[in-house]
């Protein structure tokens, strides 16, 4: 630092000096650009002036008239404040680590993330043992905590072990978060003649114990496709008796239960 | 080209846009982690809601540091639950509930909360008040020996109503075939402040399985 009393020579010094006040060393270049611009605007305008005079005095005579360093430099650092100007560079390069875990992390994953996005709900899947009798359309919705359950898809098929029914059965959560309800297998159906269609889960209990009845149905369900705002699930319902002229779908949790969606049939009229 | 000074006002119009582009990014990065859980907390009420259990009340939580995972046991009305959450580096992941319903007319009922190499545990709930410990007993096999015989592990350890019995194998190497975790093949005792037997479970059908002598059975 140069003593007061020695008079700043150069704008190089000049810019220097006012700098050292300035708190915010990332901002000392622009200060230094901004400076130099004016006092070379300034040495200009005096050459201009007295073409004779030396480029050195014209430059010691702008110095001079920018007064005195230690004020403006100052000044300076009252409005480049040290705590805005570090926030805004480490929130820019957290910003930037952001983006670089994000596009590493994805990339990878670029098929599964769109997959994800677009949504496309799956077909129901129809075996070649079985014969399509009628196509159903069950209607409304049924909701329950974060879930709305609906049935897009459902048709009725014929197939050697009789009557069945398969619905593609749509579970919306609008909470990502949410997503992968573990409910397909205690869904169970009845029809309204009073027969109960068991779950896979109860199915699975009696068979490790009592067995379960090779002529009685069942109703059978399993996860077909997974999105960020809907789970698909593909539900069977097996031997439904032929004079069935309406399904309902239950979901027992705990107690409760907590599932009603009914699916209209063709009419009971038999194996079609 | 010379590279351009970084002015204030340059700096603060990067901000602003570095802010715009902040949430996008970080959807991005949510997607791509596919949706973690800042806590084991959120994972836990994520689990329940998969699953459409409670959202209960916990009752204790048990942590497995060779896995990162908690384990939770929550209650909901008269419904026990064990619901694990997994933890990958700073961000957690549901996992999986198991539950079982204590009737009052059963004073024991049990669920099997961990199956691990060398190391199991059930949960054994208890209705009844003046059951202070309870044991598990379960046919095993022991080395060299032929037959199934007999085997208890008993525990006091007790967070309100629920009791936590653990098998460690590696404790117990003369025995070398054991279905502790297999559901429905150990029966369960109550034991009161005293050490009296004060409730026995029925014996298991799947015991009839294993040749157990009537003797050992009773």
């Amino acid at each position: 630092m140069l003593p007061p009393e020695v008079p700043h020579r150069t704008i190089g010094q000049f810019c220097d000096h006012v700098c050292m006040y300035v708190r915010f060393r990332p901002d000392h270049d622009s200060i230094t650009e901004e400076l130099t611009g004016h006092l070379e605007d300034h040495k200009d305008a005096l050459l201009e002036g007295d073409p004779d005079m030396p480029l050195l005095e014209a430059e010691y005579r702008a110095v001079a008239s920018m007064g005195d360093a230690e004020a403006l430099g100052r000044w300076l650092d009252s409005i480049h404040s040290p705590v805005l100007g570090w926030f805004q560079i480490w929130f820019f390069r957290a910003v930037v680590l952001v983006g670089v875990l994000a596009f590493l992390l994805l990339l990878p994953q670029a098929e599964r993330a769109a997959q994800q996005l677009a949504a496309r709900p799956p077909e129901l899947e129809i075996s070649e043992n079985s014969r399509v009798i009628a196509a159903l359309h069950p209607e409304g919705a049924w909701s329950w905590q974060d879930y709305t359950f609906s049935i897009p898809q459902a048709v009725e098929t014929q197939d050697w072990d009789g009557r069945s029914v398969k619905a593609l059965l749509k579970i919306a959560h609008p909470n990502p978060w949410r997503k992968e309800p573990v409910l397909p297998g205690s869904i169970w159906a009845e029809d309204d003649l009073g027969n109960r269609y068991d779950s896979m889960d109860t199915v699975n209990e009696l068979l490790s114990g009592d067995g379960y009845p090779a002529w009685r149905g069942d109703c059978h369900g399993s996860t077909a496709a997974r999105f960020l705002f809907a789970t698909y699930c593909e539900i069977e319902v097996r031997k439904v008796d032929p004079a069935a002229a309406k399904l309902t779908l239950h979901l027992d949790r705990y107690g409760e239960d907590v599932l009603w969606l009914t699916i209209p049939l063709e009419g009971g009229g038999g194996n079609g | 080209m010379a590279r351009r000074t970084m002015t204030p006002a340059r700096r603060k119009r990067r901000a602003i846009r570095a802010a715009v582009a902040l949430p996008i990014l970080l959807a991005a990065l949510v997607l791509a982690l596919d949706f973690p859980f800042l806590t084991a907390r959120g994972a836990l009420a994520a689990t329940q809601a998969r699953y459409g259990f409670g959202p209960g009340e916990v009752v204790t939580r048990i942590k497995d540091s060779r896995y990162s995972t908690y384990r939770y046991i929550v209650r909901c009305g008269d419904w026990y639950a064990s619901c694990g959450v997994y933890q990958r580096g700073p961000l957690w992941r549901s996992g999986q509930l198991m539950a079982v319903e204590s009737r009052p007319e059963t004073p024991l009922v049990s669920l099997i909360i961990q199956e691990q190499v060398d190391n199991s545990t059930i949960l054994v709930v208890s209705n009844d008040p003046e059951i202070a410990s309870v044991e598990v007993r379960f046919p095993v096999i022991y080395e060299g020996v032929a037959g199934w015989k007999l085997f208890s592990v008993r525990s006091s350890q007790a967070v309100e109503n629920c009791f936590f019995v653990t098998y460690d194998e590696t404790a117990h190497t003369e025995v070398s075939d054991f279905p502790f975790t297999q559901i429905g093949h150990h029966r369960l005792r109550g034991y009161d402040r005293d050490g009296s037997l004060i409730y026995e479970a029925p014996v298991p059908e799947a015991w009839a399985a294993y040749g157990l002598e009537m003797e050992e059975v009773r």
